[in-house]
């Protein structure tokens, strides 16, 4: 049975004159592994920090679990395992000390687990965290986030500064992470290709606004692109409803809908402004910048 | 939990814990070279043993007053530094907690030290030869470097508190403390009260010290961001 694990209701955040972000609602129910994409400034981190607890929303609510984020910090983020855009670990602690100071922290800390990550991700215990590479930081941040077995694990654009090899490395165990024990995992990147390999779900901000909410899986059968001849190069006298983006080149018109429906194009040839007309699939990066220029377009 | 914060906060102020140490030994250290040059030792019964307890303990505990004002300005602001601020607050640790951790540190430096320096600088000058007068001068004296520690250790607290980085807390603590003696004297000078002004410098820094805690902690508390 799916429950909701994860409630955003009208989240604003303002930090002095910028609206971070505007009005939020989101819902993630158990069992969804949810890709959050954006442009830089789309309000993605504060978004996850928002939802972590880790600031208050200058309005609305976070409930994690069914529990205000804010008034119940602390139990809720017993069982929440965070992982920062650049993870802050204390420099001067050894890997071993880090593990030992969390897991005063956390009531479920599994000692044997933390061991096996250790192992897994090949961290040094006695090398201090100042001395590691970004990727190996990450990976001491990964530990930390699951060696107390969360139900909710949230990522913050994990693979931002790595190398290939280290993002190919963590993209394997980000890949893992599916088939554990955690209930839902929300994660947030810049790279599409690493969102189409582990998401199951897609949330696209931009501008602090939550554009589209859907299954991966919908987002790719729902979306097209319908291409479009012009006779005289004038668009035709009606409005097409679920338009994400379009543009306009002489007698080429380029539509991206969302959801489409088959009905479209038949309403479409039956404009005498179209001479044809051609449907195309996106992928989710044609998708994504579709949302995103639709959103500058409409500006 | 409470432990494994305080051995981090121990661990993250180890400079300046080290170095309040260091002016201890110095203290005493210095006091003791003085009376073994200088033969002052004369005037203490117990000779110069008992000197360099009373002169070491009196010197040391001026000291601390700046290794604490240090810390009280290192404790919060350190953290921020090098962001790992952050990593706390998204641990399941709440803010009353970190601060209690803090405050555990500042306090007991503070009475350890404190303590220390008092039993060894009462118990030498009631051994000594010196007239009650004296030790009713050497109690004042003591309150009155008590009270600006507090009054320091405050402003420290409250610019840790806001500041982003230990230097800025650091720099506001060491600009900010000699202002306030100056504003302090000026105001004395001002109204001629020369007659009561240790009353009012110890009160003022009193009142400083408090409202730096509180203002700061309730802004610590409080704040949006790590």
């Amino acid at each position: 049975m799916t429950t909701t694990l994860v409630e955003l209701s009208d989240l604003s955040m303002r930090y002095a004159a910028q609206l971070a972000l505007d009005s939020l609602n989101l819902t993630i129910k158990s069992g969804a592994v949810l890709g959050l994409l954006g442009p830089n400034g789309a309000g993605k981190s504060t978004c996850l920090r928002l939802l972590v607890g880790i600031m208050r929303a200058s309005g609305g609510q976070v409930r994690v679990f069914g529990k205000d984020v804010i008034a119940n910090g602390t139990a809720v983020r017993q069982h929440i395992g965070y992982v920062p855009e650049n993870p802050q670990l204390y420099p001067w602690m050894t890997v071993a000390e880090v593990m030992r100071f969390a897991s005063a922290a956390y009531q479920n800390w599994s000692s044997s687990l933390a061991d096996d990550l250790c192992r897994t991700f090949e961290l040094p215990k006695d090398r201090r965290i100042k001395q590691l590479s970004q990727g190996m930081k990450v990976k001491a941040a990964l530990l930390v986030a699951l060696a107390h077995r969360p139900r909710l694990l949230v990522l913050d654009e994990p693979m931002s500064g790595l190398d290939p090899l280290a993002r190919d490395e963590l993209m394997e165990i980000f890949v893992d992470l599916k088939h554990q024990e955690t209930e839902c995992v929300i994660f947030s990147s810049h790279h599409i290709d690493d969102v189409t390999r582990i998401a199951d779900e897609i949330a696209i901000l931009n501008e602090g606004r939550l554009l589209v909410h859907e299954s991966m899986e919908a987002m790719l059968l729902d979306t097209k692109r319908i291409e479009a001849v012009l006779v005289d190069g004038r668009l035709p006298g009606f409005d097409l409803p679920q338009v994400v983006w379009q543009y306009v080149n002489r007698r080429q018109w380029s539509v991206t809908v969302h959801p489409f429906d088959s009905s479209l194009i038949n309403t479409l040839n039956a404009s005498d402004a179209i001479s044809s007309t051609s449907v195309e699939d996106l992928s989710l990066e044609q998708i994504f910048k579709d949302w995103i220029k639709g959103t500058k377009t409409q500006c | 939990m409470l432990r494994t914060l305080l051995w981090k906060d121990v661990r993250l102020n180890i400079v300046v814990l080290r170095l309040a140490a260091i002016l201890v030994v110095v203290s005493y250290a210095g006091m003791a070279i003085q009376g073994v040059t200088s033969g002052i030792e004369g005037q203490f019964r117990g000779g110069l043993i008992q000197m360099i307890i009373w002169g070491g303990s009196a010197m040391s505990h001026t000291c601390l007053q700046f290794s604490l004002a240090t810390l009280s300005a290192n404790l919060i602001a350190s953290e921020r530094a090098d962001c790992s601020a952050e990593f706390l607050t998204y641990l399941p640790i709440t803010r009353k907690e970190v601060l209690y951790s803090k405050g555990l540190l500042l306090l007991g430096t503070c009475a350890v030290a404190s303590t220390v320096h008092f039993v060894g600088m009462l118990g030498a000058a009631w051994l000594s030869d010196l007239p009650l007068n004296d030790l009713a001068n050497l109690a004042i004296g003591l309150l009155f470097i008590s009270a600006a520690g507090w009054g320091a250790c405050g402003i420290g607290w409250f610019a840790s508190c806001y500041m982003n980085s230990n230097s800025t807390s650091l720099l506001t603590l060491i600009v900010g403390f000699p202002a306030v003696n100056v504003a302090l004297w000026t105001v004395v000078r001002f109204f001629q009260l020369e007659d009561r002004s240790n009353a009012i410098f110890v009160s003022a820094w009193i009142g400083i010290g408090i409202a730096g805690f509180i203002w700061g902690t309730h802004h610590f508390v409080n704040r949006i961001e790590p």
